[in-house]
């Protein structure tokens, strides 16, 4: 790098940091989350105050509350789009005609088990005249229009359990129910829960963030509570949770910092209160499930929604304020 | 071709002495002509179709990218937003959920995600203690 473009470069930072705020640069937002909000900004923060700017009403007229964005994270890889799928069904063809062929007889000794076992499994390739990448059918690596080859329901088990031979294959030769220990067969991606739309299992829905919902005041919401004493909002959650939801959750609350919030301007003041600020706060469960006897804060019922169901059950002003800061996925 | 090298050959030799495991290994990882991948050579129409493919690719993968970066920046603004209604409404809190301190390490026995959910599915008796 030359002399003359650092210092160029360095003359416009100078320059843009003298001038008026502007907006972030995008490159924040793909990689650095946990930087402090402080360090973000190119002038020191002036926190408006009711005694710097009169109209601003005092903290103490607001309640404030803090509420448990509890969520299970996806178990399960996403699911692939079909052209992605197709993509990779392509890339593995022009591969196949690329790579060299299996040479038998460097892994298998002529006639033998291995060898036999092995012969034995390429029957059905053989049979079904399968795509090798090889010989005059070669360049025929496309699909053709209504062939579905790429998309296999149990990941390809059935016929890798068909035509390759194991370690494990080669030791044990007699009896199907042997090999079938062997290589487990993998479990569907719908589990029951998923049939039965069982809205308070955590079996649901394995792609997608499941986010708890509690029915509390006679509306759905996450649970929330007010702050009590010298409390800070990461207690006041975890205290909301264990008091609405039992004791029983592994829970791991993600950091001091809300990820949202919500204020309500009470149209008559209430106890001496203009309204209510209520900040969210993120947390991830591992274990155990929410149990609702003995709750503490009137909730009534709970719930395990993606993001899309959380639309549908709360209210359209809750709704629009908790949404932004809820994973899409 | 004999293995090992070096020392001349024996007049009465053949050429396939030596190690067989060596001769044999030589044998199959130089594979016959036959047998070598003859480069891929796409007529018009084949390297039409695949450069399609590649352009939509390209696009696909830069709409996901696209869509993550939004979600993330939204995020991000939530978060910057519920600071700063923070700090005005109390001070003490503001500065409490910008430390660090007690904050704790990320918490080993969250799940990795997999293709197909685990035999065992979902502990609900986990309990507390």
């Amino acid at each position: 790098m030359s002399v003359t473009a650092r210092t160029t470069r360095s003359a416009c930072g100078l320059l843009r940091s003298a001038a008026a705020p502007r907006p972030l640069p995008r490159a924040f937002f793909s990689t650095a989350v946990n930087i402090p909000i402080e360090s973000l900004q190119t002038e020191p923060v002036r926190i408006p105050t009711p005694e710097t700017r009169p109209g601003l009403p005092k903290s103490s007229n607001y309640i404030i509350e803090s509420a448990a964005v509890v969520s299970r994270p996806p178990y399960l890889t996403p699911e692939l789009h079909p052209f992605e799928e197709s993509y990779y069904f392509y890339q593995q063809r022009l591969h196949q005609r690329l790579a060299l062929p299996f040479t038998r007889y460097f892994y298998f000794k002529k006639d033998s088990t291995a060898d036999l076992l092995w012969k034995k499994k390429q029957r059905p390739l053989r049979k079904a005249k399968a795509y090798t990448g090889f010989g005059p059918e070669g360049w025929k690596d496309e699909l053709l229009i209504g062939d579905n080859a790429q998309h296999e329901e149990d990941f390809g088990y059935e016929r890798l359990v068909e035509t390759t031979v194991t370690k494990e294959d080669a030791v044990v030769e007699e009896g199907a129910e042997q090999e079938a220990k062997i290589v487990e067969k993998p479990l569907p991606r719908t589990t029951k829960a998923d049939e039965e739309n069982d809205l308070k299992s955590l079996d649901r829905a394995g792609s997608r963030t499941l986010y708890l919902l509690v029915k509390q005041n006679g509306r759905w919401q996450f649970p929330t509570s007010r702050l009590e004493g010298k409390e800070n909002l990461r207690h006041t959650a975890m205290r909301t949770l264990e008091e609405s939801c039992g004791m029983n959750m592994n829970t791991w609350f993600v950091g001091n910092v809300p990820i949202g919030h919500q204020v309500i301007n009470f149209s008559k003041p209430k106890e001496g209160m203009a309204g209510a600020k209520t900040f969210f706060m993120k947390a991830r469960i591992m274990a155990g499930q929410a149990d609702l006897t003995g709750n503490e804060l009137g909730v009534t019922d709970f719930v395990w929604v993606t993001k899309d169901e959380l639309k549908d059950t709360t209210v359209r002003g809750y709704w629009e304020s908790v949404r932004h800061m809820l994973a899409t996925r | 071709m004999a293995a090992g090298g070096g020392g001349r050959k024996k007049k009465g030799k053949k050429q396939g002495a030596g190690d067989t495991r060596i001769r044999l290994i030589k044998y199959f990882l130089t594979h016959p002509y036959m047998h070598t991948p003859r480069p891929l050579k796409f007529g018009t129409m084949r390297m039409l179709r695949h450069w399609t493919i590649h352009r939509a690719w390209q696009l696909f993968k830069r709409n996901e990218r696209m869509s993550r970066e939004r979600e993330l920046e939204r995020q991000y603004n939530k978060i910057r937003e519920a600071c700063e209604e923070l700090a005005r409404t109390d001070g003490r809190l503001y500065r409490v959920s910008l430390s660090k301190k007690d904050i704790g390490t990320f918490p080993i026995d969250i799940r990795i995600p997999t293709d197909t959910p685990g035999a065992r599915g979902w502990n609900y008796g986990w309990t507390r203690g």
